[in-house]
């Protein structure tokens, strides 16, 4: 087995990364550590690009509306790390916002969002 | 000892059934590898789910209130993030190539023994501590919940889950772990319901909370923002690393299991984190107006149990022994599989038999519970290599060395090590960090830019393009 050849090429999931995958997470690993010194308020905006940075991989290999799935996901992570963080000294309307955005409704969502884009075939 | 009595003939009960079908390593190692998606995800959530999320996270709530929370937040997306990530991988590994184990997988997929090595190890080392770390919590709950000499509840505890994990390995232990999670489910819905109920309900204890102590309120509690979202974002990721939620891919009887996953996963994680928001809210609430009184945050949970009455400390009791067997088990078997199966193939010689992966099983529990019952400071050392460590060993080949036809052995290998090191080195001077730097977190960092730099210095962006026609 040469180098490049792998035991999942070809399967469904199969390595797909191009390059421009693992240079995002080279740099979104520096800015986490950059930011993590310098500027943690940067973080409401790094943790979800991260995450969507993680998914990156799943969402080459699937359909569109497992890329919107993945979008929008990191679309809601970051409305609602940017509420809790504009919300941060209200002491009961950010419990409220944290438990209900954050916590509760995606409990439901995100596997729902899963389970709709998800193909056995993919 | 009534309770532990039971549990012994329980964990009896279960060896003899699974040393009668767990006769071939897929059987030991993998259950058979017909689970159904509700058995995998309430026994990969039960061994996930340690005995501090019903003590140490509400005493964390008493503590940095709110802030703690950020720990267990990501719940509603790990479920997805996992099966994504990790899942998908796996599950075309074992139907490709029939890989039993995480570091098999990794060998298979970058043709290399020396990532195998490092992975087995790496695993082993992190299991065995984790281990012990789970035999010193079963002392704790001796002490505080049964009224048992901790020593003889910590050892009681390893005899049985040793018992069935040796002879019945993940055969056993799935079937076991499946129960446990139905049991902590449970408890922790009904303890949440009853810590809040004797607050005065959710509002009353939150407004509590707004007039006694408003500190422990806001986004962030009493944490500083950088660290909560540090938490967030470690426990977010860190799941798609940790050798005892992956395990649990190989379990499952094929790829349209994978879809159920995730909800499976999702209800039962929040119906057991339910006791952290639970009782760390009305427990908090219960100290602002003066109902109990605390010596120190760790005795939030205790206390609280000990006001809503006896039946809720024995529930309690039961709910963390539960959490500590599941755990144990995974991590008695990955070490198990490391040492007897991947290492030796890896060096190019057989792989230890069923009877040499039970053998090892004894051997790799006689440390971790002499550690954990003798030497609370060896344990609290052995403590930094769980979550993070994993994270920071594991992350960058979990989620872009599979994904990344660039990716090459020997860089993978490197990362792997490197954000180990990383990680216990900056654990080691934690107090004089930034509250937003976390070990795991920079020890993953550090593993993807080597990956990343190995990776393409050695050519891998040149065979990626190649590789399609190969």
């Amino acid at each position: 087995m040469h180098r490049g050849e792998t035991a999942l090429s070809g399967g469904a999931a199969a390595p797909t990364a191009g390059r421009a995958v693992p240079v995002a997470a080279a740099t979104f690993a520096l800015a986490y550590l950059l930011a993590a010194v310098l500027a943690p308020a940067l973080l409401v905006v790094l943790v979800p690009l991260t995450v969507l940075a993680a998914c990156a991989p799943a969402s080459r290999t699937g359909v569109l509306r497992r890329r919107l799935a993945i979008a929008l996901i990191a679309v809601w992570l970051f409305v609602a790390l940017a509420g809790a963080w504009w919300l941060r000294d209200a002491t009961t309307v950010s419990l409220a916002w944290i438990l209900i955005v954050l916590f509760v409704a995606p409990l439901v969502l995100i596997p729902w969002l899963f389970a709709r884009t998800f193909e056995v075939g993919q | 000892m009534t309770i532990l009595t039971v549990v012994l003939l329980l964990a009896a009960a279960l060896a003899w059934w699974g040393a009668r079908r767990a006769r071939s390593a897929v059987e030991y190692f993998a259950a058979g590898q017909r689970a159904r998606a509700w058995l995998v995800g309430v026994a990969g959530t039960a061994a996930a789910v340690s005995g501090f999320t019903f003590i140490g996270g509400p005493g964390l709530f008493a503590a940095l209130g709110i802030g703690s929370l950020w720990i267990i937040l990501s719940a509603p997306v790990t479920g997805a993030l996992q099966c994504w990530v990790v899942g998908e991988p796996v599950v075309e590994a074992v139907r490709q190539r029939g890989a039993l184990t995480l570091p098999e997988l990794l060998g298979h997929r970058f043709g290399s023994r020396h990532v195998r090595i490092v992975a087995a190890v790496l695993v082993a080392l992190g299991c065995v501590a984790a281990l012990a770390v789970q035999v010193r919590a079963a002392c704790v709950l001796g002490d505080n919940f049964l009224h048992l000499p901790g020593a003889l509840a910590g050892t009681f505890v390893m005899v049985a889950i040793c018992a069935y994990t040796a002879l019945g390995g993940m055969r056993s232990g799935l079937l076991a772990d499946a129960v446990l999670g139905s049991i902590m489910a449970l408890a922790g819905l009904l303890l949440a319901a009853a810590a809040l109920a004797a607050a005065g309900g959710p509002a009353h204890a939150v407004a509590t909370l707004a007039r006694a102590s408003p500190h422990l309120l806001g986004s962030f509690g009493a944490a500083p923002p950088g660290q909560a979202l540090s938490w967030y974002l470690l426990f977010c990721l860190g799941t798609c690393a940790q050798p005892h939620y992956i395990q649990k891919f190989f379990f499952l009887r094929g790829r349209a299991e994978l879809r159920r996953l995730p909800a499976v996963l999702t209800a039962a994680l929040a119906a057991m984190l339910a006791v952290w928001i639970g009782v760390g809210i009305g427990g908090a609430a219960l100290v602002a107006r003066g109902s109990i009184t605390l010596t120190r945050p760790d005795d939030l949970a205790p206390r609280v149990m000990d006001y809503l009455g006896s039946w809720a400390v024995l529930l309690a009791g039961v709910a963390v022994l539960a959490a500590m067997m599941s755990t144990a088990t995974s991590f008695l078997n990955l070490a198990a599989a490391a040492v007897t199966r991947d290492v030796p193939q890896a060096l190019g010689r057989t792989a230890g038999g069923i009877t040499a992966a039970r053998l090892a099983t004894v051997l790799i529990a006689v440390p971790a519970t002499l550690i954990g019952v003798g030497s609370s400071r060896a344990v609290a050392l052995l403590g930094v290599a769980g979550w993070g460590f994993f994270t920071a060993a594991l992350l960058p080949v979990m989620t872009l060395g599979l994904a990344w036809d660039g990716a090459t052995g020997r860089s993978v290998a490197v990362a792997m090590t490197l954000g180990a090191v990383v990680d216990l080195a900056l654990e080691a001077v934690r107090a004089s960090l930034p509250p937003a730097l976390e070990p795991g977190l920079a020890g993953a960092a550090a593993g993807i830019v080597a990956l990343v730099a190995l990776s393409l210095a050695h050519g891998g962006a040149r065979v990626a393009e190649a590789a399609p026609s190969a």
